[in-house]
């Protein structure tokens, strides 16, 4: 299912401010989307599940990214959907 | 005549010692993460002996000293709960034989969909095997691999505790697990240490110096094309290969 792009804003803003529970049940709901994927992974990342986050960045296509800080990579996210 | 049958007594007096563990072209502990549904898959695994036994584990068989084995793995993902897979070709280099063709095997493997998202994951792999006689006594050969893991971020704990079979009697079933405890550093890379054993059949434990018993250290690198994981290993019996090194590559096709 494709994700809305308001939905995945509204995960970035969360974890920016810290509700990690919400905005990880928000990416969940959309597993098959490739955005969601890569919030999902930095999710994973922030909270120390690394073998996780792997496996979300490698369903996003996006491993190049899985060495970058958290939240510049959330902000870099929030970017690129408010530039579509 | 004479000649011979001291040769032939000389033989088998090595290969008991030696253990009947030949060299093998997989070298990996699974950990119950499948390719994606209609995702193609390829692993090549190649493993040198860097410093093996010399004798040849069974009659007509290879030499493991400097020898590498390996085979390419194509997986396809069927479901997010099966996989299936085929190895083709298996192939060795060694000094008694050169370039060698050693068989094929076909796989199906369920596990617990998206292991890498439980903290407790689980799988079993059955796999059938065609084998040239200069790599196994028996052209038909199976395994049978439980796959039981815990993800206790950033440790990974792995246990494979895998069942061999000749299609002989089923107190024949041979005892091989693999075990893997590997540290995450990120999600690029991770380091881990990796038991191989062969305690022989289950009617009966072979003595401790015919069991094979190989410790590896591991680096994994997680990389956008390429999966790459390099090993050392090391051998702790006599009938274990003393030095072996392993590469394996993997990514997906499409």
């Amino acid at each position: 299912m494709s994700a809305p792009k308001n939905e995945l804003l509204r995960a970035i803003e969360l974890a920016l401010a810290g509700q990690w529970n919400t905005a990880h049940e928000i990416v969940q709901q959309y597993e098959d989307d490739a955005a969601a994927s890569w919030i999902h992974a930095v999710l994973h990342k922030m909270e120390g599940d690394v073998s996780n986050s792997r496996y979300w960045y490698r369903r996003a296509g996006l491993m190049e990214k899985a060495d970058a800080e958290p939240r510049a990579e959330l902000a870099a996210i929030q970017g690129a959907l408010l530039s579509q | 005549m004479k000649i011979r049958s001291l040769a032939v007594l000389i033989f088998a007096i090595g290969a008991s010692v030696a253990g009947a563990r030949a060299q093998t072209d997989e070298i990996q502990v699974y950990d119950a993460e499948i390719a994606e549904p209609g995702k193609f898959n390829l692993t090549l695994h190649n493993n040198w002996i860097a410093e093996g036994r010399d004798t040849p584990a069974f009659p007509g068989g290879l030499v493991p000293d400097e020898s590498l084995n390996g085979v390419p793995e194509w997986a396809y993902g069927v479901t997010d709960w099966f996989e299936t897979g085929l190895y083709f070709p298996l192939y060795s280099f060694s000094k008694n034989r050169g370039l060698t063709f050693n068989g094929t095997k076909v796989r199906a493997l369920f596990v617990s969909p998206h292991a890498a998202e439980r903290t407790f994951f689980y799988g079993v792999n059955f796999e059938a095997s065609y084998n040239a006689r200069h790599w196994d006594p028996k052209h038909f050969t199976s395994e049978i691999r439980p796959i039981l893991g815990w993800h206790l971020h950033p440790v990974d704990l792995i246990f494979n505790p895998i069942l061999d079979t000749d299609y002989s009697r089923l107190e024949n079933l041979d005892f091989a697990p693999a075990t893997r405890l590997a540290y995450n550093f990120s999600p690029k890379w991770a380091v881990a240490a990796e038991e191989y054993d062969d305690f022989g059949p289950l009617k009966g434990f072979n003595s401790w110096n015919r069991q094979s018993h190989q410790l590896f250290g591991v680096i994994d690198h997680h990389g956008k094309f390429l999966d790459v994981e390099f090993g050392v290993g090391f051998g702790l019996t006599d009938a274990t290969d003393r030095l072996t090194l392993k590469m394996i590559l993997s990514r997906d096709l499409n």
